[in-house]
């Protein structure tokens, strides 16, 4: 037991830092941790994930409340409405909202988890392509019509995100697209490239002003008035979505936020909680189909998988039961890593409050560490190198739009392509 | 003092030179979440290996010029005219991993029983599997209807969410789709009673012969333990190239379906 506290612990302080820094993700963590995580058993590898997943949400979302950066797809939202309210002043409630929704998502995952225990499978015979085609429509018909006035710029910026996702190599058909005999164009524009140029960056342009008056008001806890039910609404959208592949919690985070606008009637604060709660649940409910079925469907997932083979382990009903005690720690990790991402965003603001006035200089200096962490951590780097500052130029030149619809055309293009030929062969044939 | 010091650096540098001389390549063709990257660093273990990722076939040609290459080439690829295969024979295959394949239903329990109706199956999407359907099921008068995926994950995931009610998929997903209670597996190449199936060859370029026996060494240990057996269930493991028949009859079929 005390082993396996330790790894929780250890795997919340890794997610905690890993969250905080943009282009890094479990992914890259849990390759660094490999060959440590491989010296252990299959009960603490998978306590250290779950921690990393719990925690890194937590300081991503702060990250992302002060600097309007998303560390990665799953915090746009929280990017766009909660670094608003940050700008208001709201900051230390913000976050203190976006804290207790996380544990609200932790907790309704874990909730789910144990009261469905024996009937968990039953949850994998609803889930056809039918249902994810029209989850992924739904989100797509939010987004267009998100700002009525705009929905033809939308859409043919979800469409040019589609087609940077679709460039490259078809890893199943061998097909190519778009990649007019290069080499590199093969293995397709790296999406933390597409972030940075379509989205971090213009951003940056788009020079928002801090004000120091506002900065300082960030020093207490708070919580925003009636964001639970919003994070009820989250957790549920959120715990769906985790379960569809290669898009889970950054499909569930938009998902919910787009249904939280709708009904709160655009209210930040509402936005903000039922994104960072359906983030913490879908990143845990993603676990499942790898629990129960065997299947990993994050990259993540798949080194986790490989370690808990390697170290014995078998993916089936009969052995999840082994894992019973990492469902009794995570509310504790949860309750753990909240408190440390209040401690880790009042150092931030504290930083903050020095760079008033110098945010241009700040913000190149943030962009520049992004640029070179993601390149270090790239398979190819001179391509995720080449293809960021390709899109960097494209950035500046879309700099006064909203890009948002950009990245989740990317995202959500092939699971939707994918999906909807599904649906026509199993409606029509 | 001195002499012992030249002794020493020059037993280092020898050292060096033998431990650069056996410096392997292995060079990952698939996605880097997919399963040969773990056959790669499985059969490398406890050599000096670089692991380099490729992402598809056409792009892992590029590394191949390299001394003491380990990659892993798929009997789909040799087929395809955008894909340059590199020469793969007896002395340069380490080993074959043979995926077998299995079709599952929960309606039916043959294929006399799907006689002159249509079925949608969920299978890969590629041309291989629809093309193989289209040849089982012509004496039975059987109409497949594929419902494309694009691996058995995906595959086995769409058969349990009811998508289709028999599906064409890897032997490795049987003990996830038959959770159900209801789905059994009437045909599979396991035994021989369907000839489809995916076989990789692990091969050694630009090397000689002797790290390649070494290669065929570490990759008997690892085909022996039970890792290995979990994680690549549904498939047989065959060292040496003396089994290289099995992937040239893979190719040809593989080959012959897409013609």
């Amino acid at each position: 037991m005390i082993s396996l506290i330790c790894f929780s612990l250890f795997g919340m302080l890794a997610g905690l830092i890993v969250g905080i820094i943009p282009a890094l993700g479990p992914m890259v963590l849990i390759t660094l941790a490999y060959s440590i995580l491989a010296l252990s058993t299959p009960v603490n590898v998978m306590a250290f994930y779950a921690a990393v997943l719990i925690a890194a949400n937590y300081t991503n979302g702060v990250a992302a409340i002060i600097y309007g950066i998303p560390g990665d797809a799953t915090s746009i939202p929280t990017a766009q409405y909660g670094h608003r309210l940050y700008r208001r002043g709201f900051g230390s409630y913000v976050v203190g909202s976006n804290a207790v929704s996380g544990v609200i998502g932790v907790s309704v995952a874990l909730g789910i988890f144990t009261l469905f225990i024996d009937k968990i499978f039953l949850f994998f015979t609803f889930y056809n392509s039918i249902v994810q085609a029209v989850i992924v429509l739904l989100v797509f018909i939010g987004l267009i019509f998100s700002k009525k006035s705009q929905w033809l710029t939308t859409i043919l910026m979800v469409t040019f995100g589609g087609i940077l996702s679709k460039i490259g190599v078809d890893k199943y058909t061998l097909h190519s697209f778009m990649t007019f005999g290069n080499e590199y164009l093969n293995l397709g524009i790296p999406f933390m490239s597409v972030m940075v140029g379509l989205y971090v960056f213009p951003e940056f342009l788009k020079k928002f002003t801090l004000k120091k008056s506002k900065v300082r008001q960030v020093a207490h806890w708070g919580v925003l008035p009636g964001t639970f039910k919003a994070s009820m609404l989250g957790s549920i959208i959120g715990f769906w979505c985790g379960l569809i592949p290669g898009v889970t919690n950054i499909l569930g985070s938009y998902a919910s936020a787009v249904a939280a606008k709708k009904m709160y009637h655009n209210k930040p604060s509402m936005i903000v909680s039922s994104a960072e709660a359906a983030n913490n649940t879908g990143a845990l409910s993603s676990l499942l189909p790898l629990l129960y079925l065997a299947i990993p469907i994050t990259g993540s997932e798949f080194l986790i998988y490989n370690i808990m083979i390697d170290k014995g382990f078998s993916f089936n009903q009969d052995s999840i039961s082994q894992l019973y005690p990492v469902l009794l720690i995570s509310p504790f990790i949860a309750i753990l890593s909240t408190l440390l991402s209040w401690r880790s965003y009042q150092v931030i603001t504290t930083l903050v409050s020095y760079y008033v006035g110098k945010q241009n200089v700040v913000n190149a200096a943030l962009l520049l560490f992004i640029v070179v962490t993601m390149t270090l951590v790239s398979i190819v780097p001179w391509w995720t190198l080449l293809s960021t500052i390709t899109l960097l130029i494209v950035g500046f030149f879309i700099r006064r739009m909203d890009t948002v619809p950009i990245i989740y055309g990317f995202f959500l293009t092939h699971a939707f392509y994918d999906d909807f030929i599904r649906v026509i062969i199993i409606l029509f044939n | 003092m001195r002499k012992l010091l030249l002794i020493l650096m020059t037993a280092l540098a020898t050292a060096a030179n033998g431990y650069a001389a056996t410096k392997i390549t292995a060079v990952n063709p698939a996605s880097e979440d997919g399963g040969t990257k773990q056959v790669l660093t499985s059969v490398a273990t406890g050599f000096d290996y670089n692991m380099f990722f490729a992402g598809t076939p056409a792009n892992a040609v590029q590394w191949f010029s390299k001394p003491n290459v380990l990659t892993v080439w798929s009997s789909e690829w040799p087929g395809n005219p955008a894909v340059k295969s590199p020469a793969i024979t007896k002395d340069n295959t380490v080993g074959l991993i043979m995926y077998e394949t299995a079709i599952c239903s929960r309606e039916f329990t043959d294929l006399a029983s799907m006689r002159g109706k249509t079925i949608k199956i969920s299978t890969w999407g590629h041309i291989h599997a629809s093309k193989f359907l289209k040849t089982l099921g012509e004496p039975y008068n059987i109409n497949f209807v594929v419902i494309p995926y694009s691996g058995s994950g995906s595959i086995a995931r769409g058969y349990i969410g009811g998508d289709a009610n028999t599906t064409f998929i890897a032997e490795s997903k049987r003990a996830a789709i038959t959770l159900d209670g209801k789905t059994s597996c009437f045909l599979s190449s396991s035994t021989d009673q369907i000839a489809f199936r995916y076989v990789d060859a692990i091969i050694a370029l630009n090397t000689d012969p002797q790290l390649v026996n070494q290669l065929r060494a570490s990759l008997q240990t690892q085909s022996n333990s039970a890792s290995w057996k979990e994680k690549l269930q549904g498939t047989r493991t065959l060292v040496g190239g003396d089994h290289l028949k099995y992937f040239n009859e893979s190719v040809a079929a593989l080959t012959e379906l897409i013609q």
